[in-house]
This record gives structure tokens, C-alpha cells and sequence, in this order.
């Protein structure tokens, strides 16, 4: 239509104006010898004062259209993890011959769970804050648990791997609901400054919402991912380098504590009592060791994954000295409160992988990386504790997939 | 110089830039596409067990199976002891599959 009313008024003009009519100023109007204001006035506003005029909307069309596609993606994930979660704990049923309610009631509990909150404490007063916090996640814990034995009272490995990966889908669901919240506000106020904070960080999201739809399939399989890596670097020296090992009693939930000897040097290795999904209480085991047992470390070394910058080589091993914990900071701030005390040296290892590479599948080169590491200890123990000292070493991770 | 002639410099000039401009930003853009691998060839990752005899050195290596942890005892048997293979390692792996 508007072509060809555009062609229809250049003939008008060049019939009008035959005598000067040139390619040129038929095109453009004024200053190629046509000297037509009209056809000049029309370019004027194609060019300049719409651009002007209706570019936010146009910016609006096309973040509003990046960002739907996002949000189908995601809708697409969540339900095929729904879907892969409530098939894993129907299989699990089968097999062992456990009775489980209908798919739909499952799929309702398991909504019903990912909208769970937690509500953190107030901070008006930080006195007595991170005993707050670990009441608040050991409650987590115990209630997601508890939540996910209601729908398949399995073994406790099947269970905390359950968990784990309705976590990861309660965080999935999360990014999902952020998104929503960001792109219909900016198509409420027609806004596309509010939709520009979504598509800034959209390559991020969606390397997170790859490395959880990684995280969930490694969980419901029971497959150690890459946050393992100390607790299989703990595992390693075990079997490896150490003898007489034996494990201590104690009542601590969800963690595992041996001694062992290593070059006449006796060494408590901390964990967490794998191989289901679960971090363990570490701090309570330094405490239980330090104040309860009377041990008295020449030093406490513990081994984490860590973020890798980008352009770091994945399974790079970094030495230093401190807690090598992440999380909220309450097992840390355990640690070195008690490290403090009794003046115990603090030393750490760290295995670097990219944030994909920590909650998928372990990668080869991670696990190679616990090799590395554990001859690395061997190297610390032998050149700064002396024979007959004592040393606690801590696997700080997820000891998903990772016996002991 | 007439005017058709400026029409026809100034028209090539601004077609051959825009040309440039759209080959440059298509290379960019599609530079993954362009040097991807052929697509007889499909880089998968999968899991890997590594079992290992309690006893010597040896190691077999498998695709994973349900219930894989390290530390786990296997079904597999060494073929110098007889002693049950344990799980040493499980991690992924890269392969390229060849159509």
C-alpha cells in the first residue's frame, strides 16, 4: 500500500516536474534538483522522527520477544524435570515395592514444595545470627526431607538425592517466577528499561538454568557432580594414603568422621556421610573432635571445589590458608571461631571448575584433580606436622555419589 | 559532474558499505555455524564408572549403571584375585560419535 502510493505520487512528480526530473531528486526530494518539499518532509520522518518517536516500542518488541522465548524455555524445563522426578520416584517405587500416592497427588506435593519459602531471620540484631541460620537450615533440611519420605518412604540415600533435586527444581521455579515478575511489569508500564535488566543478564540465566537441568538428572541418578570434589578427595586419602583406619562414633547427623594414621601422624578425616545428597554437619564435627574428644590439631585443612574465573583451566588446584567453605557462612563462621580459640593454623585447598562444571556430572578432569590434591595434602602434613601430632582434614562438598 | 551521476556514485557507495557491513555482521553472528563440525560428527558426553581391585592395579572402566558410588562394591570380578572390583571414580566424559 505505501509503496505504491510512494511509486504513485513519483509519477505525479515526474510528470509535474519533467523537465528536471533526475533519478536523484525523484529519490530524494530537496538538493538533487527537484526541490520537492513534501517528498523531502516524508524521508525527514522515516529516518529521523520516527526512530525518535517509536524506538522504545520498537526496543520493547524486540527484549519482550528474547525474553518470552526465555520464559518458554523454561516452562519447557520445569516441566520436563517435573516429569523426570516423578518418573524416577515411580520407578524407585516399582522396583522396591513401595506404595506411593497417584502421579496428579505427586505432582501436586512436589508443586507444593518448590513453592516452599524460607523466611531468614531478622537482622536488626546480628547477635546470636548464624545460630539462627543453621536452626533454620537444619529445619529446612529435616522438613524437605521429611516431605519428600511422605510421598516415598525410601532408604535414606533415595531420599536426600530426592530432595536435592526438588531443591534445584524450587530454584528453577524461581528463576522462572523472577523472570515472569520482570518481563510482565515491563509490559504493564511499557517499559523497556525493565525488560533491558533480564536481557543484560540472560547468557548468565541461562548457563544457570543449564548447569540445575544438569544438576537435577545427576541428582535423581545418584551421580557425583562436580561439588564432590572434596569429599572424594577425603575418600581418596582414606583408601589411598592412609592406615588403621577407624571410623569414630558420634551422633552428629549426616556426617562421617575416621581416624587414621598417615606417616605416624594421626589424622581425622571429616565428610559427609555419603553416598546420598547431603553436606553433613562439619562444624559440629570440629567441635565434637576439638572440644569433646580432646583432639588438638596442628591444623585443620579443608578441601572445596571452587569458582574458576573465566580463562582458569578447570581442576586447578589453589592453596591458602583460611576455611574453604561457600554457602550462607555458618559452618565457616563455626570453624574459625573455634580455630581462633585453640590457635589452630587454617589451611585450605581449593579445586577450581566453572559453576556448570560444580553442579552437573563430575567432569574427568575434576576427578582427576582430587589425585592432585590428595598427594598435595600429603606434601602440607609431611612438611608441617611432626610425628605423633594430630590433623583434622575436611571433604567439604556434597558427598552425593561418594561413599566413604 | 550532472546529477545522475552523483545519484549513481553516491548510491553504489552506500550499497557496497551496506553489503560490507551485512557480510561482516552475518560472519559474526553465524561464525559458530560456519565452523562447526560436520555434522556426521556429534560431540555427547556420558558417564563413566571406573572400578579398581582393592589388591593391585587394576582398572576397568564401564559405562555407569544404577546405583554406581565411589567407594561401592561392584559385581565385576578382578581377573589376577577373584576379589570384587570397587568403584573408584564416576565422571563424564566427552565422545565424538561418528555417523
Amino acid at each position: 500500500m505505501l509503496t505504491q502510493s510512494i511509486a504513485g505520487y513519483l509519477i505525479v512528480f515526474a510528470e509535474q516536474n519533467s523537465k528536471n526530473v533526475t533519478p536523484a531528486s525523484a529519490l530524494y526530494g530537496y538538493g538533487y534538483g527537484g526541490g520537492n518539499f513534501w517528498l523531502f518532509l516524508f524521508w525527514l520522518v522515516i529516518f529521523f522522527i520516527l526512530p525518535f518517536l517509536f524506538g522504545d516500542y520498537y526496543q520493547l518488541l524486540r527484549l519482550s520477544g528474547t525474553i518470552n522465548r526465555l520464559l518458554v524455555d523454561l516452562g519447557r524445563t520445569l516441566n520436563q524435570n517435573m516429569t523426570n522426578i516423578i518418573s524416577t520416584i515411580e520407578n524407585i517405587a516399582r522396583k522396591k515395592n513401595i506404595a506411593t500416592p497417584a502421579r496428579s497427588e505427586i505432582e501436586n506435593r512436589i508443586k507444593d514444595m518448590i513453592e516452599y519459602v524460607v523466611i531468614t531471620p531478622t537482622q536488626l540484631e546480628p547477635q546470636g545470627l548464624v545460630a539462627k541460620l543453621k536452626h533454620l537450615m537444619t529445619l529446612y533440611d529435616h522438613r524437605l526431607e521429611d516431605l519428600v519420605k511422605r510421598i516415598i518412604p525410601a532408604e535414606k540415600p533415595v531420599v536426600q538425592n530426592l530432595a536435592s533435586s526438588i531443591e534445584a527444581l524450587r530454584v528453577l521455579n524461581f528463576i522462572y517466577k523472577i523472570v515472569m515478575h520482570y518481563y510482565k511489569l515491563g509490559m504493564k508500564y511499557k517499559n523497556p528499561w525493565i525488560l533491558l535488566q533480564v536481557y543484560m543478564a540472560l547468557p548468565q540465566i541461562k548457563e544457570f538454568v543449564n548447569a540445575l537441568n544438569g544438576a537435577i538428572a545427576a541428582f535423581t541418578k545418584g551421580q557425583p557432580i562436580g561439588d564432590s570434589a572434596g569429599p572424594l578427595t577425603a575418600f581418596k586419602f582414606l583408601r589411598e594414603k592412609c592406615e588403621e583406619v577407624e571410623p569414630v562414633n558420634h551422633s552428629i547427623e549426616n556426617t562421617y568422621i575416621a581416624r587414621c594414621r598417615y606417616g605416624n601422624r594421626m589424622i581425622y578425616v571429616v565428610k559427609a556421610l555419603g553416598p546420598g545428597s547431603n553436606t553433613g554437619r562439619i562444624d559440629d564435627a570440629v567441635i565434637y573432635l576439638v572440644e569433646r574428644c580432646g583432639v588438638k590439631p596442628k591444623m585443620i585443612i579443608t578441601v572445596d571445589a571452587a569458582l574458576k574465573l573465566e580463562g582458569e583451566k578447570t581442576g586447578t588446584i589453589a592453596e591458602g590458608i583460611g576455611v574453604a567453605i561457600g554457602g550462607i557462612g555458618v559452618e565457616k563462621f563455626n570453624i574459625e571461631t573455634i580455630a581462633a580459640r585453640y590457635g589452630i593454623p587454617l589451611y585450605a585447598l581449593l579445586i577450581k571448575m566453572s559453576m556448570p562444571e560444580a553442579l552437573t556430572l563430575m567432569t574427568k578432569e575434576v576427578a582427576e584433580a582430587t589425585g592432585k590434591t590428595v598427594d598435595r595434602i600429603c606434601r602440607i602434613i609431611e612438611e608441617n606436622v611432626r610425628e605423633n601430632e594430630e590433623v583434622i582434614l575436611i571433604g567439604v562438598g556434597n558427598t552425593i555419589g561418594v561413599g566413604q | 559532474m550532472n546529477d545522475l551521476n552523483i545519484f549513481v556514485i553516491y548510491f553504489t557507495t552506500v550499497t557496497v558499505g551496506a553489503i560490507i557491513v551485512l557480510i561482516f555482521i552475518t560472519y559474526f553472528f553465524m561464525r559458530k555455524h560456519i565452523f562447526a563440525p560436520p555434522s556426521g560428527e556429534i560431540v555427547t558426553s556420558k558417564a563413566v564408572t571406573v572400578l579398581k581391585c582393592p589388591l593391585c592395579d587394576y582398572r576397568l572402566r564401564r559405562s555407569f549403571k544404577e546405583g554406581d558410588h565411589v567407594g561401592a562394591v561392584a559385581t565385576e570380578t578382578c581377573p589376577i584375585h577373584g576379589t570384587n572390583l570397587i568403584v573408584e571414580a564416576v565422571y563424564s566424559e566427552s565422545e565424538e560419535k561418528k555417523d
